[in-house]
């Protein structure tokens, strides 16, 4: 179909197409309100703001995929060596087990893992390496703007593993796991503060 | 902000423009099959790049089909109060199709849970060869990132992966606005040019304009 098939219905005087800083915002989930229906009507039947936003994701998607393992891939700083345990002395012995037991974060000291989850998709999973701490971004475009939401991470035997309280920015809720999450299938929920469930995600751990 | 600007812009346009829309809509509540047809034209690669981009390629033909008997029954049933409206109406239509498709997700993830308890997580990788593209993509985009300039990939990585503000990245790397943007869009076109000479497949083919 050619590019300006529809000209006659677009919304628009020619040459008035929204700024690349415009397709960055709604391609980030940053738009709201009657900027949005605006936009998202106008996306309707402009092929070319189709192209570009489609263009805008790929570029994010890229760039994100690109820069998380360069951000969250350094060597751990401390690694259980078996001989240099028996190489020390029992007291020595016995802080170390000590210190790999009580203080996780040595045992895989390395940055923290970027995982954004997305209501798009339908049933993509995100997954993660286990005992890395993550950085969670929950994505939440299309739900209702609230003062406040509720995370709770579930195991697939419905225990829970993580909770947290936290305030959008952004059409986005920010959250660390400091510990990360031990090995398994885990699900993602977000709730009201009225604890009315409203999205799901699903979030796989590899050990 | 632009993005004011472009809905004032947007406004301003629809006053003048609503006779397309109304030969449209009349078309359509006569049952004429050229109405029907038209408004498929129009809307099809929107609707289903909508669908697409939020729910996925799957049943994607199934779903833009679906929209489309809901609008046209709507029309015929004199929902559709004022033919200028009919860009906000399938706008509405297709925000509540996905909505509907979310909750369906959870329900099922739920009611697969209750079944297998504790294997409940379905496998994402069901399609290996997609599954490969999007190794060997990423592969590709790593390799391309590292190739750029220290301060476009900078740039690159605040904005779209920390997701900084603009004031906050012109604050902490010393810019101007005009700097930070003209950075930016440099960096964008040259990951973009040096993406693309190697990256040729895509994973997503929302611009198959097929017919239900």
């Amino acid at each position: 179909m050619p590019l300006d098939d529809n000209r006659e219905y677009l919304s628009l005087p020619n040459d008035s197409h929204p700024s690349d800083e415009t397709i960055e915002e709604y391609s980030m989930g940053r738009m709201e309100g009657p900027a949005l229906e605006k936009f998202e009507e106008h996306l309707l039947v402009c092929e070319r703001c189709q192209d570009s936003v489609a263009a805008e994701d790929a570029l994010r998607e890229g760039i994100r995929a690109a820069a998380l393992p360069s951000q969250t891939h350094k060597p751990p700083l401390f690694r259980f060596n078996p001989r240099l345990a028996w190489a020390l002395a029992l007291p020595g012995m016995a802080v170390l087990v000590l210190a790999a037991s009580k203080l996780p974060v040595w045992r895989h000291a390395s940055a923290p893992v970027a995982v954004v989850l997305q209501a798009t998709r339908g049933t993509e999973t995100s997954s993660v390496a286990a005992h890395r701490s993550i950085m969670l971004t929950v994505d939440l475009t299309d739900l209702p703007p609230l003062s406040e939401y509720r995370l709770e991470v579930v195991d697939s035997a419905g225990r829970s593993a993580f909770r947290a309280n936290a305030s959008a920015r952004n059409n986005q809720l920010h959250t660390t796991l400091a510990d990360g999450l031990p090995g398994g299938a885990y699900f993602a929920r977000l709730y009201s503060p009225g604890g009315e469930l409203l999205r799901e995600f699903t979030l796989s751990v590899h050990p | 902000m632009m993005a004011k600007e472009f809905g004032d812009t947007v406004h301003e346009h629809q006053e003048s423009a609503g006779q397309p829309w109304a030969g449209l809509v009349d078309k359509i509540r006569r049952n004429d099959p050229d109405g029907m047809e038209e408004l498929y034209r129009v809307f099809s690669r929107g609707v289903r790049f909508y669908l697409c981009r939020h729910l996925g390629p799957q049943d994607l033909d199934d779903r833009v089909h679906d929209t489309f008997i809901i609008v046209a029954q709507a029309i015929q049933r004199g929902e559709l109060r004022e033919p200028d409206r009919l860009m906000g109406y399938v706008r509405t239509i297709v925000r509540r199709q996905v909505a509907a498709q979310i909750e369906d997700n959870i329900l099922n993830r739920r009611h697969q849970f209750d079944l297998d308890r504790g294997l409940a997580v379905r496998d994402a990788n069901s399609n290996p060869e997609q599954t490969a593209i999007r190794q060997e993509n990423q592969q590709i985009a790593m390799k391309v990132l590292k190739s750029i300039a220290p301060r476009d990939r900078e740039i690159l990585i605040r904005f779209y992966l920390r997701e900084e503000s603009a004031d906050q990245i012109c604050a902490e790397m010393g810019l101007t606005d005009t700097q930070f943007r003209l950075l930016k869009s440099r960096a964008k076109a040259r990951f973009g040019q040096l993406g693309q000479r190697k990256v040729t497949r895509r994973l997503v083919p929302f611009n198959e304009n097929k017919r239900g």
